[in-house]
C-alpha cells in the first residue's frame, strides 16, 4: 500500500491543483452600504488611446475625488473602433457572463451588443434624470443610442467626420473657401497637389476607412443596406460613385492615401507636416488637431461634401450600462454617466479634445460661446449635426464595415477597382447575413 | 594546419549575419536610451544624442508594469512547474510501468502532440467561462498544466535510463516514487531542464493565451502589456519609451539565458532529439 | 527520433509482489496530465470538429445544426484561400531560409573556429525574446520614415517603402522577423544533430579536399535525416500557429496581406464571432498540419529514417 502512496499521493495533489484552484473568483459580493473607505467600484471599460485616453483618465480622477463612495476603475481594453479589441473583449465577456459594469461602444456597434440582450434599458433612468435625455441632448443623438424604442446608450463621446484644410496652402493655391462639394473637392485637390522636386505636397488625404465611406455613399444617393438589412446594396453605381473618384485622384497622384492600421494616425502627422492640403478627420481629433498644428500654419474645417446630398453618418462612442451590475453598483454607474454627460464636464471634455458638448445648455453658455468664436472649426461639427443619418442598425453591421474597409484598402491601394473590390465585400456581406 | 587557416574565410559572412542579429537588438537599447525627437529627425540612429534613463522611468510609470513583471514571472512559474509534475509522472508510467491500454494512451498523447491551441481556442475559452476562469490566474496557467509534448519529450528522455538499474531497483522492493526520484529524475536531469528552459521562454512570451483569456491590466503579462502600450499611443508612438518598455520585458530573458545558457546548449544539443 | 519508428510497448517491468501497484499505480500517475489534455486539448477538440457542422455566434442560446455548409462556404471564399495562401508563402519562406541557413551556420560552426561559442550565442540570442517584443523592435525599425531600414536605404538613394503600411512587403517584414527570432534555433538543432554524427564519418567527411560533397551526401547526410525531419516538423508547427508577432505588427493587414490561417480563425472567431466557420476552419488547420507532418515522418522512414 505505502508503495502506491507516494505516487499517488503527488498525483492526487496536481489533480486537485488542477481543478480546484479558483474556487474562490466566483463569490459574488453582497450588497453593503458604501463608505468613503469600502466605496462601491464601478468598472469601466474605454476604448480611447493617445491623448484622449489620458483626458478620460483626467476625468475619471477627478470624478473619484469628488465622489468618495464610487470608486470608478477605468480600464483601457484597446480601441474601441475598427472591430478593435475593447469590442472583442465585450463580446467574449459577455460571453462569459463577466462583462464590465459600465463601457463606451462605438455607435455604429450599439446594435450587435443591444443584440446580445447584455445591455440594460435605460428608458426609466433617461425619463426620470434632470440632465440625460432626448430634451437636454443636441439633436441627433438618439440616432445611435436607441434600438426598437428602447434605449441603451448615452451620448457619451460623439462626433462627426469633418474635413480639415491647410488654410495656408489654400490661399497660396489661390483658392478662396473650402469645397463643399465632392466635385469641388476633387478639382481643389489637383489645383492643390505641387510637385516639387522630390517633394510632394497632395491635395487631399482620404482616409481608407468606413467612416467617412458612410458619407460617400449617402451623399451621392446610395445605400449600404436594403431596407429589411438583409442584403447588402453599396456596390451601386450611386454608392460607388464619390468612392471611385477619390480612388482615381489617388492613382492619378493628387490625393495620397496611408494604408494600414496606422493610416489614419499617419494622415494627420502629414498633414501636420504641412505635406497635405485637406483631409478627412474626425471632429474628436480637433483639440489634438490644434495642439499639434499650433502657429505652423492657418487652418479651418469644412463640412464633409455634399454630392448632391449632405448627409453624414454619427461617430464617437456611446456609454452603456450593463445588465449584469447589481442595483447599487448600476445606481453608481448610472451617476457616473450622469456626471460625465452633465454640462459641466461635457463642455470640459468638448474643449479639450473636439468632441461634441452633448447637452443643448452648452450652446448657450457664454463661455462656450467664446471657446467657439476662438475656434471656429469647432463650429462645423454642431452645423453637421442636422445631417446626421442613421446607419443600419444590422446586428452584423461590424462585419460588414470591416469587408467595407478592406476593400477601400484594395481600392487605394492596388490596382483593384472599386466597384470590383465593394462587389467582393458586398459578397462577403451577404454571405455573412445569410448565417453561412 | 592549411585546413585551419581556411577557416578563416568564414569570418566575414559570419560577422555580418551578426550584424544582422544584433543590430535590431542595438537599435532597442539605443532607442531606449534616447530623446525621442532623434529618433524622429531621419538621421542614422546608431548612437543615442544622450543617454537618457527617463525612459524608462516614464514607461513604467505609464502602465502597471510591476504588475505586468508579477503576473508573467508567477504564471511561467506556475505553467513550467506544474508541466514537469504532470508529465514526469506520465512518461514514467507510460516507459516504466506496465498497464493495459497503454497503446491508447500513447496514440491519445501523439494525437494530442499535433492539436495546435490556436485551433482550438474557442471551445477552451468557453470551458474557462463556464467555470468562471476568464480574467483570472487559473486561465492563464490551468491550460498548460498539462502538455502533450512535455510527456513526449520526458518519455524519450526516460527510455534512456538503463532499464536493468530499474528493474534492480524494483526487486529490492522501492516504490514507482522511489525509482523516479532516486534513479530516472537524476538521470535525465538536462532533459528537464532543457524543457523547463524552452518552456519558460515560450510561456514568459506568449501573447496570444493571455490575449484571450484577461481582460483587466491586473491580469495582464509583459508581453500583453507591452501590445496594450502600443495601442494606447494610438499611432504617435513615442519609440523612447516603447524601447525602454521592450527593453524592460526583453531583460529577465536575458538574465535567463546569460545563466541558464550552459543548459540550454547541452541540453538541446545533447538531449533534444536523441532523447 | 526513433519515436514513430518503434512507439511503445517494451513490456515493462513485472513486479514480484501484489498486482495492486500494477493495477493503480500508473493511472495515478497518468490523472492528472491525461485530465489536462482531455479537459484542454482533446474534448475541445471534439468540440470544434462538432462546432464546425453548426451555425453559432455565441449569443444565441445555442448552436444551430448547419451541415456541411461551413465547409462549403469556407472553401469557396477567397478570403480562406487567400488565408490559407498566405500561410504557405510564410511557412515556406521562413523554412526556406531558415533550414538552409541555420544548417549551413552549424556546420560552420561545427568547425574548429575561433570565436565560435561567441558566434552561437549572439545567433540564438533572439530566441529568448517574445515574440511580440521582437515585433515592436521590428516596427520600429521599420516605420516608413524615421525608421532605421528606410534612413539607411535613403543613404543608398532608395526610398523604401512604407513596409508595414504596404499590401506588398507586409508578409515580407513579417517574415523577416520570424527568420530573425528563430534562426538560432535551428542552427543549434542542427548543431545538436551534427554532433550526434558518428565521429570517424564526419572525420572522413570533412569538408577538405576532392570529393567532399559526394561524402557529404552519401555519409553525412543520411544521419542528419532525422534532425531535418525533426526540424522541418518544428517549423511547419511554429509558422502555422504564427500569431503574436503578426498581431502587434500588421493586425493582418493592410487589406488581407497578413492574414493567415490562424489570423483568420481568430478573426473569425473573436472578432466576427462566427463560431461554425472559424470551427471548419480550424478543422480544415489541424487536418491541414497533420498530413503535412505525416509527409514528413514517412519521409524521414523511406529515406533511410531511423539511425538507431
Amino acid at each position: 500500500m505505502t508503495k502506491l502512496t507516494k505516487a499517488g499521493t503527488l498525483a492526487l495533489i496536481s489533480s486537485v491543483l488542477l481543478a480546484g484552484c479558483g474556487t474562490a473568483a466566483a463569490s459574488t459580493p453582497q450588497p453593503v452600504k458604501a463608505t468613503a473607505e469600502h466605496p462601491t467600484t464601478v468598472v469601466f471599460w474605454y476604448g480611447l488611446g493617445g491623448t484622449l485616453g489620458q483626458n478620460v483618465q483626467t476625468l475619471v480622477s477627478q470624478f473619484n475625488r469628488t465622489h468618495p463612495l464610487i470608486h470608478v476603475e477605468a480600464d483601457y481594453e484597446g480601441s474601441y473602433s475598427d472591430s478593435g479589441p475593447l469590442q472583442q473583449k465585450l463580446l467574449a465577456a459577455i460571453v462569459a457572463h463577466h462583462p464590465p459594469d459600465v463601457a463606451q461602444i462605438e455607435v455604429h456597434s450599439m446594435p450587435v451588443f443591444a443584440a446580445t440582450g447584455a445591455l440594460a434599458p435605460l428608458n426609466a433612468d433617461l425619463s426620470a434624470s434632470t440632465i440625460d435625455g432626448p430634451s437636454h441632448y443636441l439633436p441627433g443623438m438618439a440616432v445611435t443610442t436607441t434600438i426598437d424604442h428602447t434605449t441603451y446608450g448615452v451620448p457619451f463621446n460623439r462626433s462627426v467626420p469633418i474635413i480639415v484644410y491647410n488654410a495656408s496652402l489654400f490661399k497660396q493655391a489661390g483658392i478662396a473657401s473650402p469645397p463643399t462639394t465632392w466635385p469641388q473637392l476633387v478639382a481643389d485637390a489637383k489645383l492643390l497637389t505641387r510637385h516639387n522636386g522630390s517633394k510632394t505636397v497632395y491635395g487631399f488625404a482620404p482616409l481608407a476607412n468606413w467612416w467617412p465611406w458612410e458619407s460617400q455613399v449617402w451623399s451621392a444617393g446610395g445605400h449600404i443596406m436594403n431596407s429589411q438589412r438583409t442584403q447588402a446594396s453599396f456596390d451601386t453605381p450611386a454608392g460607388e460613385r464619390v468612392t471611385a473618384e477619390l480612388a482615381s485622384l489617388i492613382h492619378a497622384g493628387d490625393a495620397e492615401a496611408f494604408p494600414g492600421a496606422e493610416g489614419w494616425d499617419n494622415t494627420m502627422t502629414a498633414f501636420y507636416q504641412g505635406k497635405i492640403a485637406m483631409m478627412e478627420d474626425s471632429s474628436g481629433d480637433l483639440g489634438y488637431d490644434s495642439q499639434q498644428i499650433g502657429n505652423r500654419f492657418a487652418w479651418g474645417a469644412a463640412m464633409m461634401p455634399k454630392d448632391p446630398h449632405e448627409v453624414v453618418p454619427p461617430g464617437g462612442a456611446d456609454a452603456v450600462i450593463f445588465k449584469q451590475s447589481s442595483p447599487q453598483v448600476a445606481s453608481a454607474a448610472w451617476t457616473f454617466i450622469q456626471w460625465w454627460t452633465a454640462p459641466a464636464q461635457t463642455m470640459a471634455w468638448s474643449e479639450t479634445t473636439g468632441y461634441l458638448p452633448v447637452q443643448r445648455a452648452v450652446l448657450t453658455n457664454p463661455a462656450y460661446e467664446k471657446f467657439l468664436s476662438a475656434h471656429p472649426q469647432n463650429k462645423v461639427a454642431l452645423a453637421e449635426l442636422a445631417y446626421q443619418k442613421q446607419p443600419p442598425q444590422s446586428a452584423h453591421y461590424l462585419a460588414l464595415l470591416q469587408y467595407v474597409q478592406d476593400a477601400m484598402q484594395s481600392a487605394f491601394f492596388t490596382n483593384t477597382s472599386v466597384s470590383a473590390a465593394m462587389k467582393t465585400a458586398a459578397q462577403q456581406t451577404d454571405s455573412t447575413l445569410s448565417g453561412q | 594546419m592549411r585546413k585551419r587557416r581556411s577557416l578563416w574565410v568564414w569570418h566575414l559572412p559570419l560577422a555580418l549575419f551578426s550584424l544582422f542579429m544584433l543590430v535590431p537588438l542595438w537599435w532597442m537599447v539605443v532607442a531606449a536610451f534616447d530623446p525621442m525627437r532623434a529618433l524622429l529627425g531621419g538621421h542614422l540612429a546608431l548612437w543615442p544624442v544622450q543617454w537618457k534613463l527617463s525612459n524608462f522611468a516614464a514607461a513604467w510609470k505609464s502602465q502597471p508594469f510591476g504588475r505586468y513583471y508579477f503576473n508573467s514571472i508567477v504564471t511561467t512559474i506556475a505553467i513550467v512547474t506544474l508541466q514537469i509534475a504532470t508529465s514526469t509522472l506520465a512518461a514514467y508510467a507510460l516507459v516504466f510501468l506496465p498497464f493495459r491500454g497503454k497503446r491508447a494512451v500513447w496514440a491519445l498523447v501523439l494525437l494530442a502532440m499535433m492539436i495546435p491551441i490556436q485551433a482550438i481556442f474557442i471551445p477552451d475559452y468557453l470551458i474557462l467561462s463556464q467555470l468562471n476562469w476568464i480574467n483570472t490566474y487559473q486561465a492563464l496557467i490551468l491550460p498548460f498544466a498539462a502538455s502533450a509534448f512535455g510527456i513526449f519529450w520526458l518519455h524519450q528522455a526516460f527510455r534512456n535510463v538503463p532499464r536493468a538499474l530499474v528493474e534492480a531497483m524494483v526487486i529490492d522492493g522501492a516504490s514507482p516514487w522511489s525509482v523516479l526520484w532516486h534513479l530516472v529524475l537524476p538521470n535525465t536531469r538536462p532533459a528537464i531542464m532543457t524543457l523547463a528552459v524552452l518552456n519558460t521562454v515560450f510561456h514568459y512570451g506568449y501573447l496570444f493565451w493571455p490575449l484571450l483569456v484577461t481582460n483587466t491590466a491586473a491580469f495582464r503579462v509583459l508581453p500583453l502589456g507591452l501590445s496594450y502600450f502600443v495601442a494606447q499611443q494610438s499611432g504617435f508612438m513615442q519609440w523612447n519609451l516603447m524601447m525602454a518598455a521592450v527593453l524592460m520585458t526583453v531583460a529577465p530573458m536575458m538574465a535567463l539565458f546569460g545563466l541558464a545558457q550552459r543548459y540550454l546548449r547541452a541540453g538541446v544539443m545533447h538531449y533534444g532529439l536523441r532523447g | 527520433m526513433q519515436v514513430v519508428s518503434e512507439t511503445i510497448d517494451h513490456a515493462g517491468i513485472r513486479s514480484r509482489r501484489t498486482r495492486r501497484p500494477i493495477l493503480w499505480t500508473p493511472w495515478l500517475m497518468l490523472f492528472p496530465a491525461l485530465a489536462g489534455i482531455s479537459v484542454f486539448v482533446l474534448f475541445p477538440t471534439l468540440a470544434v470538429i462538432g462546432l464546425s457542422f453548426t451555425h453559432w455566434n455565441l449569443l444565441s442560446p445555442h448552436p444551430a445544426w448547419n451541415g456541411m455548409r461551413n465547409y462549403q462556404s469556407l472553401l469557396s471564399s477567397p478570403d480562406f484561400w487567400t488565408a490559407l495562401l498566405h500561410t504557405g508563402i510564410y511557412a515556406v519562406s521562413v523554412a526556406g531560409v531558415i533550414l538552409p541557413a541555420g544548417f549551413g551556420i552549424a556546420w560552420v560552426l561545427n568547425q574548429p573556429l575561433k570565436a565560435r561559442n561567441a558566434y552561437r550565442m549572439i545567433f540564438f540570442l533572439p530566441y529568448v525574446m517574445p515574440l511580440a517584443a521582437s515585433g515592436i523592435v521590428f516596427s520600429g525599425l521599420l516605420a516608413p520614415s524615421g525608421g532605421l531600414v528606410n534612413v539607411l536605404l535613403g543613404r543608398l538613394h532608395v526610398a523604401g517603402p512604407d513596409w508595414l503600411g504596404s499590401v506588398h512587403w507586409a508578409l515580407v517584414s513579417v517574415i523577416a522577423v520570424t527568420i530573425w527570432e528563430y534562426l538560432g534555433f535551428y542552427m543549434l538543432l542542427f548543431l545538436s544533430g551534427l554532433q550526434q554524427l558518428n565521429p570517424a564519418l564526419a572525420e572522413a567527411a570533412s569538408m577538405d579536399g576532392a570529393g567532399s560533397w559526394q561524402r557529404f551526401w552519401a555519409v553525412i547526410f543520411p544521419q542528419l535525416i532525422p534532425t531535418a525531419v525533426f526540424a522541418g516538423v518544428m517549423v511547419v508547427i511554429q509558422t502555422f500557429q504564427a500569431f503574436d508577432q503578426i498581431y502587434v505588427m500588421t493586425a493582418g493587414g493592410p487589406v488581407t496581406a497578413t492574414t493567415t490561417l490562424v489570423y483568420y480563425i481568430y478573426e473569425q472567431g473573436f472578432q466576427f464571432f462566427d463560431i461554425g466557420r472559424a470551427s471548419a476552419a480550424s478543422v480544415l488547420f489541424v487536418l491541414l498540419v497533420g498530413v503535412i507532418t505525416l509527409i514528413q515522418w514517412r519521409g524521414m522512414r523511406r529515406w533511410g529514417g531511423d539511425p538507431s
